[in-house]
Order: C-alpha cells, then sequence, then structure tokens
C-alpha cells in the first residue's frame, strides 16, 4: 500500500467503515510503517472523537412540541392531498442528465428576455390562465439579472416571480401565480412552483434534443429545431420548471 | 443516533396515505428527531431546524408526492427535502451563521461532577469543531452531518444528496480534510478568552 491508498481509506478506517480483513491489515500495516501516515491516522482518530462528541451534545435535541401540533392541526383540516391529485412532475431524485442538460439550456440560450418583473399576490390582478406576461400593473422597478449558474454572465434581465410566503401550516393554500405558472412543467420533484418565494422566468432557445432529453415526445426525424420555452430558475441559480411557448 | 431506514416506513407511509393519523404521528416520531437535528447541525440555528422540520412533514402530509420506495428509503427522502429546505435558507438569508449570539445550537452540557478545567477545554474543542464544520463550504458540510454525524451509510447519504456513493466518499473525504486543516490552524491561533456561551432560546 502506499500513501495515497492510505489517505483514501484513512476516513473508512477510523469510522469502522472499513471491513476486518487483508485491506484493513494493510491500511494499518502502512500506518505503522509510514511516519506522515502514522500521524495522518492519529489526525483522522482525534477528528473522529471530536465529531463523536459533537454529536453527543445534540443527540437528544428534537423540535418543539409546537411543529407537531402545527402539523396536526393541518392533518385535521384536511390537509392531505391523494397523490393522483398533484400536478404532473417529473420524478424526484433528479436524473443525473438534468443538472447538465438545464445548465446547457441556461448556457446555449441566446436568452432574450424581457425585463418585466412581477409580484404577483393574492389580491392582485392575475393574467389570464396560459400566458406568461404579467399585468401591467404589477410592472415595478425590480429588474434582475439571472443569477450566474454556469460562469457566464447572462446578457439580458428576466422576469421575477415573488410569491406571498405561503403559511407553513396550510398546505392547501392556493398558489398565488396560477396564471403565471400555467403550463409549466417541474424539473424538480421536490419543489412546487407554489414552493418558491421568488424566481426567475428566462426565455430560451434550446434544441429539440434537449426537448427529448428533458422527457418531452419529440419526432425522431434527424432534424434539429430551435424551439422557445420559459425556464423557471429559482433564487438559488437551479432551474425548476420549464413550459414551451407556443 | 443512527438514521437508519426502518423497514416498516412503506407499511406505515401507506396507512398515512389511506387518512390514519396515528400513521403520520407515528413517522413524525420516528423521523422529526433526526431531521431536526440534521438540520440544527446543517445551519447552526433552532429557528431553522424548527421551519426545516415542519416544511419536511408538511411535504409529507401532502402524501408524500414524489416518494418511490423502489427508489431509496423514506429516510432518504425526508433527508433530502430536509437539505433542500435547509439549502434553500441559507442561501436565501445569508451565508452566515450564529456563532455566538441568539438561536445558536444547544452548547453541550458539562457534567458538575467534572474537573471544571477540562470540562471547560473539551467544551472549547466541541465548540471548535462544530465552528469549523459550519464554516465548511454546503457540499462538503452536508456530507459531513449525514455520514460523520448521523451514521448513514455511504448509500443513505447518496439517496438524500442526490448524487452517486462516489461522490460522498470523496466529498466526505475532501470535507474531513478541510476540518483537519481548519482545526490545525485554530490550534495554531488559539482563540481569544472569554467567550460567553450562549443559552439555546428554544
Amino acid at each position: 500500500m502506499n500513501c495515497s491508498a492510505f489517505d483514501a481509506l484513512a476516513g473508512d478506517l477510523v469510522r469502522d467503515r472499513l471491513p476486518v480483513g487483508r485491506e484493513r491489515d494493510a491500511t494499518l500495516e502502512h500506518a505503522e510503517a509510514c511516519t506522515r501516515c502514522g500521524l495522518r491516522l492519529v489526525d483522522e482518530r482525534a477528528l473522529a472523537a471530536d465529531l463523536r462528541a459533537l454529536a453527543l451534545g445534540t443527540e437528544r435535541a428534537e423540535a418543539p412540541e409546537r411543529v407537531e401540533q402545527a402539523l396536526l392541526a393541518a392533518w385535521r383540516e384536511g390537509g392531505i392531498e391523494p397523490m393522483t391529485a398533484a400536478a404532473p412532475r417529473f420524478p424526484s431524485g433528479r436524473p443525473p442528465w438534468l443538472w447538465g442538460t438545464a445548465a446547457a439550456v441556461l448556457l446555449s440560450a441566446g436568452v432574450a428576455v424581457l425585463g418585466r418583473p412581477v409580484r404577483p399576490a393574492p389580491s392582485a390582478a392575475t393574467p389570464s390562465p396560459g400566458t406568461a406576461d404579467p399585468a401591467p400593473g404589477d410592472v415595478a422597478a425590480e429588474v434582475r439579472r439571472a443569477p450566474d449558474t454556469t460562469g457566464a454572465t447572462p446578457s439580458a434581465p428576466t422576469r421575477s416571480l415573488r410569491a406571498a410566503p405561503t403559511p407553513a401550516a396550510s398546505p392547501a393554500a392556493p398558489s398565488v401565480d396560477d396564471g403565471m405558472t400555467a403550463g409549466f412543467a417541474s424539473l424538480d420533484g421536490t419543489y412546487g412552483l407554489e414552493d418558491l418565494e421568488s424566481a426567475h422566468v428566462v426565455r430560451v432557445q434550446l434544441s429539440s434534443a434537449a426537448l427529448a432529453a428533458l422527457g418531452w415526445p419529440v419526432a425522431d426525424d434527424g432534424e434539429t429545431r430551435l424551439v422557445s420555452a420559459d425556464v423557471v430558475v429559482a433564487e438559488d441559480g437551479i432551474a425548476r420548471a420549464i413550459r414551451l411557448v407556443q | 443516533m443512527r438514521a437508519a431506514a426502518n423497514p416498516d416506513d412503506d407499511e406505515v407511509l401507506r396507512r398515512m396515505r389511506a387518512g390514519d393519523e396515528a400513521a403520520f404521528t407515528a413517522l413524525y416520531h420516528r423521523w422529526q428527531g433526526p431531521i431536526y437535528r440534521f438540520a440544527l447541525r446543517m445551519s447552526g440555528r433552532t429557528s431553522v431546524a424548527e421551519d426545516v422540520i415542519q416544511e419536511t412533514f408538511m411535504a409529507l402530509l401532502r402524501g408524500g408526492e414524489g416518494f418511490d420506495a423502489s427508489r431509496g428509503s423514506l429516510a432518504g427522502y425526508l433527508f433530502g427535502i430536509a437539505r433542500h429546505l435547509v439549502l434553500h435558507r441559507l442561501e436565501r438569508e445569508h451565508p452566515y451563521v450564529s456563532i455566538d449570539g441568539d438561536d445558536g445550537e444547544p452548547r453541550g452540557h458539562v457534567s458538575s461532577d467534572d474537573d471544571p478545567h477540562a470540562a471547560l477545554a473539551r467544551r472549547e474543542r466541541i465548540e471548535r469543531v462544530r465552528d469549523a464544520v459550519l464554516s465548511l463550504p454546503t457540499h462538503y458540510r452536508e456530507t459531513v452531518v449525514l455520514c460523520d454525524l448521523h451514521h448513514l451509510s455511504y448509500e443513505e447519504a447518496s439517496t438524500a444528496l442526490g448524487c452517486a456513493v462516489g461522490t460522498v466518499r470523496s466529498r466526505l473525504h475532501r470535507g474531513r480534510e478541510l476540518l483537519l486543516g481548519k482545526l490545525r490552524s485554530v490550534a495554531d491561533a488559539p482563540r481569544a478568552l472569554g467567550r460567553a456561551p450562549s443559552a439555546d432560546p428554544s
């Protein structure tokens, strides 16, 4: 065993994740023979002990009683929704290609974007369903730049969606921006658009191949076409939903 | 302390989805502690942990949308949601955490039977480790928290983090290296004395 192999296994060794056997024996033997790795093992053991002590300090920490009471109240108010009633979503646990595709979408975007922020509120006039354009009265001076997820500087401002905070104990609270979010398919199985407190809508051009990768049925005629789409990008820079533009 | 998958979870979740309140309560009692501690250890703030636990179980209340038992355990699913929520909060609010102010993570208790000097030294050591963990970049921090503080297996952590087992291993390796470096540098530059421990407001 060399020092590089030892480094790779030292953590497993001190965390008791290295099964008894030749590999474990070789790791220990190397630590005895090599001063540098012997010291590394001492450090790793000290760190493991420190982390155990840190975990012990909070091992009994639990959520306060009021959280359970709030959740039970939500349950009794009929907060549970059958899964079949959920909006269609992509499977959770983002597939590996998703991030690459989302990044490619944003990178390859000609990002021809309108710069009108929107602040939908429960009482605000919402645009008619199926349209992406906000009501003129919603236009504010809050024009943001798209978050830099790729290292590239976005070339145009984006529209911003901002939803009023949803009461945590009200699972059935209606979305405040149903009009704005109409027609979007989630790219993220964990969040729905109603969970976003703010986001940007970026209009992009993407290839039919990218659409196919996102799960859309695309005619396999060998031609590559460009299609316009609106992508909802959350404040963390992650693409959350997409819809095609007619 | 270990947050291992429970083979009974799927059945209890099925009953919960059928409207059994006791089943929901059972899942809550089973998992609120680990999830709450994960959020607390990731954020260092009880207020964040409380919000995260509530929102995580709200997702479960909605029927556990997106949970597919064939893809992983309920534990991995819940940790995955909690992780998203924690990261979202950390990114949305500010990248800093409370170190010695209000709303901090509860400090370890020091037994009155301990030698006061040894207890103080031990407490300071734990606080240094805690600060070092909280200062890690989030993708290393979450791996260290899940694998070293919650003792999840690589497979369970990979489910929660939505990445490959190999990625978990490499992040854990790198995270531990960073921790060792931070703790060495702190040891080389002794801390200022007189830092008062904070009380947990929760």
